[in-house]
């Protein structure tokens, strides 16, 4: 993948190119699944009316159906020769709903001893799916069961399908950094951005009849202050910088020493949001032998996320991991390592928003 | 179409059900599928390409005036009512007329310069209708200043909609028709159906305008 073709793209033969663009790197290696992020994310932006089913920040198991559930089978985006995919517009149950609980009869009803809380959707049923319900599954079989976790935001991508399918020019993306917001006077609730994203990231607020997305803290970025999913991550692998800035861990991450890459590329999208792949231990038999030469996570599963530069990548971080263990210097494990925190992870974003 | 005046009170003309509807003088407009090549976006024309949609064949439209107030009667065959809005995938049954607000405006959701005003109805807020202008396919903005007040009946597979509405209005004059006595003018319609997950230019539409004499 070249530079130029992540930073632009040709739309009715005219180039499109934001003046930059903001990405995010998420090393998974660091990844504890707490969901601190989600959280965050959900109390500074989703807390209006119609929103309370909206998680624009999720953390995934992987291997496992994701959010909404199977989204991977769903279609859209472009295929290879840069049409569109048809796709289908995922349904609450499919992203998990919000629940509904019963507090007021446990807590106020005087059942609090017999009755327990017990949550229903927004049809009344049992709920069968949520954000996180297949969380820490995984796969594999015993003794090889494996999983990690994928943190998902909208990937603000440079051919952002969702953009080019909404019939009311309602989407945009910044020229400033290529954040790719909705304009919620102008969108009509039609959903055909749901259905074009292949990755999912957007919700519909039934209350406003408009379409609701991740705006990467847009307003936070004014002022210098990192999003709230990454400046409150207490893995610290959630990078935040402008592409083109060749002295950030971005650039270096994605163009210089190439350990990060978007998930499934194939979709032609160009996201901008970027992934270091998990490493794992080596497999082991029944007796606990363990075979070097296998990872526990399959590099075919890998793959089938990440691209085939998979392979090569998790090579590379092997190596500078045993530079460090042998107590030689490696930039990229120094990198991802983040010395000092805030100024290594997002430089142009340090700003304490309590400070402000 | 003449567009009788009945000295009735504004409840009457409102009332899809009043008998006054029975003195007007009905016309059926032919109805066919917003060609799929003119959708706004690859996205859309791509996934509808194949699919059908816009099947709405008909509409029967009647139209009276009182002293003040102008009511318009559409009445379409849809066997599903669709009027809710809960799951991610409902999208409501709704109508459309459309008034060109210059001597130019295509029929087509007009054109840079030559507006169009639109009046839509939808199954989930049945009681009025939303006034929006357009200047081109993608472009219709909601104005909602002028209210047009709404009643709907579905019943026997069929919707019956009257839309109603002040002759001349004051708030956003510039981007809604003006209704003048003794004046012609000219309107379309759109139906869609909700069942089929229809919305935006994914409709039936009256490819004519239908001209409107309005009674002194
Ligand atoms: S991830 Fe989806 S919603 Fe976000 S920019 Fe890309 S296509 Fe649009
Ligand atoms: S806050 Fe950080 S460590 Fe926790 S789930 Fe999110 S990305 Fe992973």
């Amino acid at each position: 993948m070249s530079e130029k073709t992540d930073i632009g793209r040709e739309l009715d033969g005219v180039l499109q190119k934001p003046k930059r663009q903001l990405a995010m790197v998420f090393d998974l290696n660091k990844c504890l699944g707490c969901h601190t992020c989600s959280i965050s994310c959900k109390r500074q932006w989703t807390r209006e009316e119609g929103m309370d089913n909206m998680w624009w920040a999720v953390v995934n198991t992987m291997p496992g159906k994701g959010t909404p559930k199977n989204w991977e089978g769903m279609g859209g985006g472009w295929d290879e020769k840069g049409e569109p995919r048809p796709s289908k517009i995922p349904t609450r149950d499919e992203f998990g709903d919000a629940w509904k609980f019963n507090k007021e009869e446990v807590f106020h009803g005087g059942k609090g001893k017999t009755v327990y809380l017990k949550p229903v959707n927004t049809k009344g049923e049992d709920p069968d799916w949520g954000p996180n319900w297949d969380e820490d599954e995984g796969g594999g079989e015993y003794p090889n069961s494996h999983f990690f976790y994928l943190p998902r935001i909208c990937n603000h991508c440079t051919h952002p399908a969702c953009l080019e399918a909404c019939p009311r020019g309602a989407i945009y993306k910044r020229d400033e950094d290529g954040v790719v917001l909705i304009n919620d006077k102008q969108c009509k609730g039609f959903r055909f951005c749901m259905e074009a994203c292949p990755y999912k990231r957007i919700y519909y607020n039934h209350v406003r009849d408009v379409t609701q997305k991740c705006i990467f803290c847009f307003p936070r970025v004014e002022k210098g202050v990192a999003p709230a999913c990454a400046r409150q991550c207490p893995g610290r692998l959630r990078f935040v910088g402008y592409l083109d800035d060749e002295n950030g861990p971005i650039h270096k991450l994605v163009h210089k020493f190439k350990v990060a890459l978007p998930l499934h590329q194939e979709y032609g999208t160009q996201p901008n949001v970027y992934y270091v792949p998990p490493l794992s231990p080596p497999a082991v038999d029944m007796h606990g032998k363990v075979d070097p030469s296998k990872p526990r996570i399959p590099t075919e599963y890998l793959e089938g996320l990440f691209g085939p530069r998979v392979k090569d990548v998790l090579a590379v971080l092997e190596a500078e991991k045993e530079k460090k263990a042998k107590g030689l210097p490696s930039e990229l494990m120094d990198t991802l390592i983040v010395y000092k925190w805030p100024e290594n992870i997002f430089p142009d974003f340090v700003q304490d928003p309590a400070n402000l | 179409m003449l567009v009788k005046r009945m000295d009735v009170g504004g409840d009457a003309l409102g009332d899809p059900a009043a008998s006054v509807w029975g003195t007007a003088k009905g016309e059926t407009v032919a109805l066919m599928q917003a060609p799929a090549a003119m959708q706004p976006t690859k996205y859309i024309t791509t996934k509808w390409q194949d699919k059908p949609y816009g099947q709405t064949k008909s509409l029967t439209v009647k139209a009276l005036r009182n002293a003040d107030e102008i009511a318009f009667r559409l009445e379409w065959q849809d066997p599903t009512k669709n009027e809710q809005r809960i799951e991610n995938t409902d999208f409501p049954d709704a109508a459309a007329m459309l008034f060109p607000l210059s001597e130019d405006a295509p029929l087509f959701m007009g054109m840079e310069g030559a507006p169009v005003n639109l009046w839509y109805w939808r199954a989930d807020h049945p009681s009025r209708a939303r006034s929006d202008m357009a200047t081109g396919i993608g472009t219709s903005r909601v104005m909602d200043d002028t209210s047009i007040t709404a009643k709907a009946v579905h019943a026997n597979g069929r919707w019956t909609v009257v839309m109603r509405r002040a002759l001349r209005v004051e708030k956003e004059a510039a981007s809604a028709i003006q209704i003048v006595p003794g004046q012609t003018l000219r309107t379309t319609f759109a139906v869609w159906e909700g069942s089929n997950l229809e919305r935006a230019g994914i409709k039936a539409f009256s490819p004519a305008w239908l001209e409107l004499q309005i009674e002194a």
